[in-house]
């Protein structure tokens, strides 16, 4: 019996060890991490690298907090909401707001299309501090939806195609874009909202 | 013996620990492996093109909002598309011509709509598809017969659109194609007033070798 178990074990050491060398190969550790006070730190102590700035969104991404609402005029609403982010380098602290003052998000619907487009909505949302939480919130409304000739039967079902974040400082005229590639290659899954929308 | 067990069962729980862990990666390799060459198709979240796969033919019903005399194009139409792929790809039923427009049932239907979105007065037709992972699983076609006039055979004047050039483009809609940006194709996203476009070139061709 020994003699069987002692080489699966070994092989089933090997492997484990394997796989957690990949693991750590694979998802490697972030540069961008949050202390205790939910303070951004980057090691190369430059936000606006485009590196910098990458991991700060995908940071973002991974930890926002969604809220669906319906406001008094039946307009569908999301908010994100960060709490207590500031963007730490050198010596300064940048709050979230002060970086990406306005995000642009683009829903899609995922499962239709239209001669071969999908219905897409489009959103600005304005960043805003409020003590310790930056609070974005977005509201749609039929006027935003690029496709809209549907009938009664839209779309239910909406998922996030970009983030644009817009930055003020330094690049103005220049949006960077996060990708959806980019949002499930940090997420692992894809944000789906039911939304309903009503023909005007 | 215990220790063989004890370290087997560490190592067990060691390796499923370490893959519990992903989220991304393990989306990530899917989406390395499940992504396809779009070949002119739609594509899903994960890059898959999207196409009713071996549901063929896809039965479309005419409604009778489609005027007579455009029917039959309806007809060569779908035969363009079925010679080029050497099998029936659609099949076309005139059997029930008081067919309802519902973009959720399971029957695929053309309509001629004589109402039409006013902010989209330059769209000649749209083709709404729904599928569910990379398959199709409906497709209605919609005529604007609003904004536009239509001939079969020869033009009254120089402002009527081909029936049949758009019906074979709409119907490329309704196999998964998306518009083309490379001439020439019947999946060029307008059809001009002097335009005859009915027979697929070989980027056509190409695109629907790729799925059917």
């Amino acid at each position: 019996m020994k003699k069987i178990f002692l080489p699966i074990s070994i092989f089933i050491l090997v492997a484990a060890v394997v796989l957690l060398y990949q693991h750590r190969t694979v998802r490697g550790p972030s540069s961008v991490i949050m202390d205790n006070d939910g303070v951004i730190q980057l090691p190369d102590s430059d936000v606006y690298s485009n590196e910098s700035k990458k991991q700060i969104k995908r940071f973002v991404l991974r930890t926002l907090d969604w809220n669906m609402k319906t406001s008094q005029n039946d307009a569908p609403q999301f908010s994100i909401r960060y709490e207590n982010i500031k963007i730490h380098a050198n010596n300064s602290i940048t709050d979230f707001c002060t970086l990406y003052p306005t995000i642009l998000l683009i829903l899609e619907a995922p499962n239709v299309s239209y001669s071969g487009e999908h219905p897409e909505i489009m959103a600005y949302g304005t960043c805003q501090n409020q003590n310790t939480i930056a609070k974005i919130d977005f509201v749609f409304d039929m006027s935003n939806i690029r496709l809209s000739n549907w009938d009664d039967e839209s779309p239910d079902k909406w998922r996030v195609k970009h983030f644009i974040f817009s930055e003020t400082t330094k690049t103005q005229s220049r949006n960077i874009n996060i990708t959806q590639y980019e949002i499930f290659s940090v997420l692992g899954y894809s944000i789906e909202f039911p939304l309903t929308l009503k023909k005007q | 013996m215990k220790f063989p067990l004890l370290f087997l069962a560490f190592a067990i729980i060691q390796i499923g620990c370490s893959r519990g862990v992903y989220l991304g990666p393990e989306s990530a390799e899917f989406l390395a492996t499940a992504s396809q060459e779009d070949c002119g198709y739609l594509q899903n979240e994960f890059g898959q093109r999207v196409s009713w796969k071996e549901n063929l033919p896809v039965e479309f019903w005419i409604s009778k909002s489609i005027p007579e005399e455009f029917r039959q194009d309806i007809v060569t139409a779908a035969e363009t598309w079925n010679l080029s792929a050497g099998k029936p790809v659609f099949k076309i039923n005139l059997s029930d011509l008081d067919v309802v427009l519902s973009t959720s049932d399971q029957k695929n239907t053309i309509h001629g709509l004589q109402e039409w979105d006013e902010g989209k007065s330059t769209q000649q037709a749209v083709t709404i598809v729904k599928y569910r992972g990379n398959l199709i699983t409906g497709a209605d076609i919609k005529i604007n017969l609003t904004d536009f006039v239509y001939y079969s055979k020869e033009p009254q004047n120089s402002k009527q659109i081909h029936f049949g050039s758009l019906l074979v483009h709409e119907l490329g809609h309704a196999i998964g194609l998306k518009h083309a940006t490379i001439k020439p194709t019947v999946m060029w996203a307008t059809l001009g007033f002097d335009v005859i476009r009915v027979s697929l070139s070989k980027t056509d061709q190409q695109s629907l070798g790729c799925e059917y």
